[in-house]
């Protein structure tokens, strides 16, 4: 079984993924070295680097009262500039930045997991035992998402309690979504498939 | 743990996807009902129409430039409303709005279906059957037109709120912006069902050849 060659949707779908990858590392590199300078003070804290996390909708309310009649409010999230953050919690600043760049070089390992899939299938044989593994990296990856969310948001009520209670504010845990979970377990189902595939074509070759 | 066959891994997702497809089937019935009491003048959708707001007011404003608190609202809100408590009797405008919303779970129901056929195939264990490759090109082609669907939704949705309400001057709605991912994820799984084709066609030669 050869590879679907250049003239496919996989190629298409491999320089998709190529172009998001290359962004995201530079992205990444961008953020890591923005927070070395800040945290050694040799750039000030821009404004436009927040922290989000989803509020409880009973907080939040419409002046009109005759909208409220009709309108559903599903989700609502608010930012709070890193400055403050670190004004009044420098430990829960760092610990959050630490958390925030292994999550993300966690999203950039499985989406390199993908981009390896995509070119073996271009260039390569699919079924073979290293994209088997690749898939159930990414499986594991895409199942610690809703995790890893619920964690970031309970850092932020844990220690950010007080400020938040001045401000009568309520942080949810945003939603109990399972969606991330069972992807994964999806994803986890293909690597087994693959893994059959793998068996098959490794008895043809024997065969042949 | 079992990946594929029965009381296994493969059989839990395909619980999950029954009672969504189960659902699914539930919420077109009512609306197709619904759709036929409203030329009896009863007015009634039991889904909401999406709609995004720019900025909102808490009974205290927490971002009105208090240096003590740094908190602002800069994601639109999501919001969702139901357009028979503001349609006044029989509207064309809300009966093209539930005819899409009925497009669109029919459309959702037939991706549920093919998926559920070829979830039982893997708890059979015949991974490589004729069919799932051509369900899962089904699906990739249904999960491509996501996007323009939701869009369009979307901006129906959009029109219809700002035609019918008045907000305030400090209340702005949110445009839809178009959304790729379900396009990038429909092209991944037409992969997906190539490579299934071209397995099913080594294994119907491994047959051959045993």
């Amino acid at each position: 079984m050869n590879g679907f060659g250049k003239n496919s949707t996989a190629y298409i779908c491999y320089v998709i993924v190529n172009i998001v990858w290359y962004s995201a590392l530079i992205v990444g590199g961008v953020m890591v070295m923005g927070i070395i300078s800040m945290l050694f003070g040799w750039i000030h804290y821009p404004p436009e680097i927040t922290f989000s996390i989803p509020i409880s909708t009973s907080e939040v309310a419409f002046s009109s009262e005759s909208i409220s009649d009709f309108i559903t409010i599903e989700h609502a999230t608010v930012d709070i500039e890193s400055e403050y953050i670190f004004n009044r919690n420098p430990g829960l600043f760092i610990g959050l930045q630490i958390f925030v760049v292994a999550c993300f070089s966690l999203f950039l390992f499985g989406f390199h997991q993908l981009r390896m899939l995509l070119q073996s299938s271009v260039y390569q044989t699919v079924f073979t035992s290293e994209n088997i593994r690749r898939l159930k990296i990414m499986a594991f990856t895409v199942m610690a998402i809703d995790p890893l969310g619920w964690i970031y948001y309970y850092l932020f009520a844990k220690n950010f309690s007080n400020f938040i209670q001045q401000q009568d504010l309520t942080i949810t845990l945003g939603s109990f979504d399972m969606g991330s979970i069972v992807y994964g377990l999806l994803l986890y189902t293909l690597a087994a498939i693959f893994g059959k595939g793998h068996e098959m074509y490794q008895e043809l070759k024997l065969t042949v | 743990m079992n990946i594929l066959g029965r009381w296994s891994v493969t059989s839990f997702i395909n619980f999950i996807v029954q009672l969504a497809w189960a659902g699914v089937l539930v919420i077109l019935g009512l609306q197709v009902i619904f759709i036929a009491l409203q030329f009896w003048g009863f007015s009634f959708s039991p889904i909401g129409l999406p709609i995004n707001f720019e900025k909102a007011l808490l009974p205290r404003d927490l971002s009105a430039g208090n240096t003590e608190s740094l908190i602002t609202f800069i994601e639109p809100i999501r919001t969702s409303y139901h357009p028979a408590l503001i349609a006044d009797g029989f509207q064309w405008d809300f009966m093209a709005i539930r005819a899409v919303q009925l497009t669109g779970l029919g459309f959702l129901l037939y991706g549920l279906s093919q998926l559920k056929a070829i979830l039982r195939n893997l708890m059979i264990e015949k991974p490589f059957a004729d069919d799932n490759a051509e369900r899962l090109r089904i699906i990739a082609i249904l999960v491509m037109l996501a996007t323009p669907f939701l869009y369009g939704y979307q901006w129906l949705s959009y029109w219809f709120f700002t035609s019918n309400i008045d907000t305030p001057q400090n209340l702005q709605t949110v445009a839809p912006t178009f959304d790729i991912i379900y396009i990038v994820l429909g092209l991944i799984i037409l992969v997906l069902a190539e490579i299934f084709r071209q397995a099913s066609q080594i294994h119907e030669e491994q047959k051959l050849t045993v």
